[in-house]
């Protein structure tokens, strides 16, 4: 054996043998002819494996899978029927809570026998009576027997018993599943505190348990090792493989336990369901990453007009945890039939659920009667942090100081106002569709655009991702308020974007201007160049897209526009080269309620742009749109779907508030 | 065989090294018998104590003159055989419970389960010890004064000792698996006290019965008991005898010795 190993299991079997009657053990076994008396049962199946000194075994596996039988005959409970097993060192095992305990006797007794069992001299047992007593927390009762105590009590004891005894190997079979949290947070404490100099091996159904203490991961299936090593590895396999089994089987022990609420189908009244889970471009999925965004998609159809037609929309964890639950009525969002008579509902959040799986009931219900109740299909979570605890991934930030937060989002340092609500935006989000975008791919494989320029600039994010995605040679970056130049030039310089350049102005119809701006006065950076009364107004110059877009000559321009609702200027002021050129893409936020307030008419702007160029919806929403650019064109807005288009955007919000953005190509591109 | 020889030794010096533990389980063992009731040790004096006041009226009363030929009084000659006997059967019992009422310890890791026969057996050693306190008083009582046979106590007890030791090992690692062994157990301690020579003397069978009769090696501890204090004879005059005992007593040895290693792999999977 290794210098560092402490547990070294070699090819162990353990086979039980099912006798019909007890006698015929005896006479098995002693037996000179070595006849069989029995039918045997593989609990343990060849396994081996060495456990290191300091090193921590997480051992995982459905219930009768061998866990405790393996704990049981490293611990020495049990002998192997096959194999060999050396250990080295003290071992102290909780195999079952109490097992340690004789009830008869008191707790003070059990302590003393305990530690002489595990060879303490009579000088050293006051101290770690003391010691367990403390840990124990069982008051007057130590002086009374171990029967009359508590489960509570009893557990407390044991535990505190077997991680007294210095043991070098500790085993434990599930002691943690028992117990409040307080009591779960002492157990591990005691145990971080013993680390150092000793070994664990720990049965635990808890993925986070095992994450917590584990460095290694051994997993057990009928009897067999199928898997030893890498702890997050081994989590994702058991993970897999569970689902598998719970596919196979369709009802499954874990799910057993949970009372999900009544499932329920009224196939008189509803029809043609159909849901499942989906990303953000609507795909069905069966897997998420933690931080993405995605949804639920139900679609059905119902045999009457509904009074009040509400989905609740209710998730479990495997482990039966209820983690949220929200219904289209506490969000006031109102359910409403399409042309084809379907109900078709998209339900999307962020992800923000640690990787499990988790399960969600899709319920159905028109003002009180249920009409539908099922289970939808289960939603397995992963992500590629090394670390996760808990439940949920809380969409945080840490800061160093009050007024300024530097975001770190998929490898852009974004430096940001803290008194800033804009600016807080970007730190509350979970993800960001300008990421993992198979539009800029595709723009950047066809186009490959060389110059960015990007209007209404913030705090730079967009230019910042950008040009992680296309290989510019140029940047401009526009930006009205002042305040902003400074961040945008500590961010572009703070991720090493190569020649850019701000332009602290409005862009406008013509050039070289003046106009007033306003910001608003809670000083958040949403910047209206037509401000409301009170809001404090400055001058600033304006500069016309015409005019950047000759002083910056470029192959092909990105153009990214964003001015709250001030988009119609920034046309007029680029036409003469919009329509006069075809290379250029320009991707525009559309928000009819921004354009109402600066005083334009928002049919006569996408009238305009109708007229010029090819307009279509990016991938955001459902109609009008595709994830490619020949979709895109293909699904050009026209003259007639402009007010279906507009009352639709508008309604996306419940405000009347919605808004979308706006891919706009030249002419040409629909020509090839 | 060996292999067996090398484990005995082991075993004794796991004893010898936890010898502190083997009296700390002795005593609670001993003192959970006892110590819940409120008149305690009392009644485990008690009982034994009435039983042979019984005896000894009977026969000392009722059937009177049974052992003409001595000059030993009855009650000696009763309480020094059924001392003895009393510690046999006790310990005979118990050791064969001692592992199934052990159970949590057998669960316990780095525990030796083979000592919990020992334990049981030495708990029942310290009743015996005041018993042979209460002979000895009443031995002054009737006059006799300690002589130099009185040594040999330690050897019959020892040997006593040894022999129950290796019947428990046996008797407690098949009790684990038949709840049967504990009636014959008790059946044959009932016949053993009618066999036995307690409250009346070997002498008195005929010759051709009492050979069979011997064949029971408590019949030497009890001899051997009345030897020592009261018929002044030293363990070795009857060579014959001592042979045989010796050689049953090893034979129950050995027997507990194998048949409780062959079983005690297979405790975990049954208690």
């Amino acid at each position: 054996m290794n210098k560092s190993t402490v547990v070294k299991v070699q090819n162990i079997s353990k086979t039980y043998k099912l006798y019909d009657k007890p006698i015929d053990r005896v006479k098995e076994s002693l037996n000179p002819f070595k006849k069989k008396y029995h039918k045997e049962f593989h609990a343990l199946d060849n396994v081996s494996f060495e456990l290191q000194r300091g090193e921590a075994l997480g051992v995982i596996g459905r219930n009768g899978n061998g866990k405790s039988t393996l704990l049981k005959i490293i611990s020495g409970v049990l002998t192997p029927t096959k194999g060999h097993i050396n250990t080295k060192g003290k071992i102290s095992a909780i195999l079952e809570l109490t097992s340690n305990l004789k009830p008869e006797l008191t707790g003070l007794q059990n302590i003393e026998l305990n530690l002489k069992i595990s060879g303490f001299k009579q000088s050293e047992l006051k101290e770690k009576i003391k010691e367990i007593e403390e840990f124990a927390e069982i008051g007057e009762f130590i002086k009374h027997p171990v029967k009359t105590y508590s489960s509570g009590m009893k557990s407390r004891l044991g535990f505190g018993i077997a991680t007294s005894i210095e043991p070098e190997i500790l085993i434990l079979d599930e002691v943690l599943a028992v117990g409040d949290f307080n009591y779960r947070q002492k157990c591990l404490s005691k145990i971080n505190a013993m680390r150092d100099d000793m070994s664990i091996i720990f049965v635990s159904h808890s993925m986070n348990d095992i994450r917590m203490f584990c460095d290694k991961v051994l997993i057990l299936e009928k009897g067999n090792k199928i898997f030893h090593g890498n702890l997050e590895d081994g989590i994702s396999i058991y993970l897999k493989k569970d689902e598998e089994k719970k596919s196979k089987l369709k009802s499954t022990l874990s799910e057993k336990t949970t009372f999900y609420g009544d499932i329920f189908h009224n196939k008189k009244k509803i029809h043609d369901v159909e849901h499942y889970w989906i990303d953000r471009f609507y795909n069905k999925i069966e897997n998420a990453r933690t931080g993405s965004k995605i949804g639920i998609y139900i679609k059905f159809k119902l045999n009457f007009e509904p009074i009040d037609l509400i989905i609740g929309l209710p998730i479990w964890d495997i482990n039966g945890n209820y983690i949220t639950g929200k219904s289209s009525e506490m969000d006031g969002f109102k359910i409403d039939k399409n042309k084809d008579g379907f109900y078709e509902i998209f339900y999307i959040f962020d992800n923000i659920l640690n990787p499990n799986q988790y399960i969600n009931i899709i319920s159905i219900v028109d003002k009180s009667e249920v009409l539908y109740r099922q289970k939808n299909a289960i939603l397995n979570v992963t992500t590629v942090k090394p670390r996760y605890f808990g439940f949920i991934n809380l969409q945080n930030s840490w800061r160093l100081s009050k007024e300024k937060l530097i975001l770190n989002i998929e490898n852009c340092k974004l430096l940001v106002n803290y008194n800033d609500n804009s600016g807080l935006s970007y730190d509350s989000k979970g993800s960001y569709e300008e990421l993992n975008n198979k539009l800029y791919d595709e723009i950047k494989n066809k186009y490959n655009p060389d110059t960015l320029i990007d209007i209404g600039a913030n705090y730079g994010f967009i230019s910042l991702v950008l040009n992680k995605y296309f290989s510019l040679n140029k940047t401009v970056l526009v930006e009205a308020s002042k305040k902003l130049v400074g961040f945008i030039d500590k961010n572009m310089k703070e991720n090493s974007v190569e020649n850019y350049e701000i332009i602290n102005a409005i862009c406008a119809e013509i050039n070289n201007d003046n106009r007033s701006f306003a910001n608003n006065p809670w000083n958040s950076q949403d910047n209206r160049v037509k401000g409301e009364k009170n809001w404090r107004t400055e001058t600033v110059n304006t500069v016309s897209l015409n005019h950047i877009l000759k002083s910056n000559k470029g192959s092909f321009y990105f153009i990214k526009i964003d001015t709250q609702g001030y988009e119609q200027n920034v046309f007029l002021g680029g036409e003469e080269y919009l329509t006069s050129h075809s290379n250029w893409i320009i991707k525009t936020e559309f928000a009819p309620y921004w354009i109402k307030s600066q005083g334009f008419n928002v049919r006569e702007l996408l009238k305009y742009l109708l007229d010029r160029y090819i307009v279509s919806e990016s991938p955001k929403r459902v109609r009008y749109s595709g994830d490619n650019i020949a979709n895109l064109i293909k699904n050009q807005l026209t003259l007639q779907d402009i007010d279906t288009f507009i009352e639709y955007i508008i309604k996306y919000d419940k405000n009347d508030r919605g808004w979308t953005d706006l891919y706009i190509f030249p002419k040409s591109f629909g020509k090839v | 065989m060996i292999r067996i020889i090398k484990d005995i030794f082991r075993f004794l010096k796991h004893l010898i090294d936890n010898k502190q533990l083997l009296l700390t389980l002795s005593e609670n063992d001993f003192k959970e018998q006892f110590l819940g009731s409120y008149l305690g040790i009392f009644w485990a004096i008690l009982r034994p104590i009435l039983f042979m006041i019984i005896v000894w009226f009977i026969f000392s009363v009722g059937f009177k003159g049974h052992l003409k030929d001595s000059e030993i009084p009855f009650v000696l000659y009763l309480m020094c055989g059924y001392i003895p006997w009393f510690f046999f059967s006790d310990a005979v019992s118990g050791g064969m419970n001692s592992v199934i009422s052990n159970k949590y310890l057998v669960k316990k890791v780095n525990f030796r389960v083979s000592i919990l026969p020992i334990v049981k057996i030495v708990s029942v050693l310290f009743l015996h010890i005041i018993f042979l306190v209460i002979l000895i008083v009443i031995l002054f009582l009737y006059g006799y004064s300690p002589t130099v046979y009185w040594i040999q106590l330690p050897f019959y007890t020892f040997m006593m000792f040894v022999l129950v030791l290796g019947i428990s090992w046996f008797t407690s690692a098949l009790r684990v698996f038949m709840k049967d062994i504990s009636q014959i157990i008790s059946v044959i301690l009932q016949l053993g006290f009618w066999i036995t020579p307690i409250f009346w003397s070997i002498s008195v069978v005929p010759e051709k019965y009492a050979f069979i009769l011997n064949l029971n090696p408590m019949v030497y501890i009890v001899e051997g008991y009345r030897n020592t204090f009261l018929s002044n004879k030293w363990f070795w005059e009857s060579t014959e005898y001592l042979t045989y005992f010796l050689s049953i007593t090893l034979f129950f040895f050995l027997l507990g010795i194998i048949v409780f290693r062959r079983l005690r792999p297979h405790f975990g999977d049954v208690l």
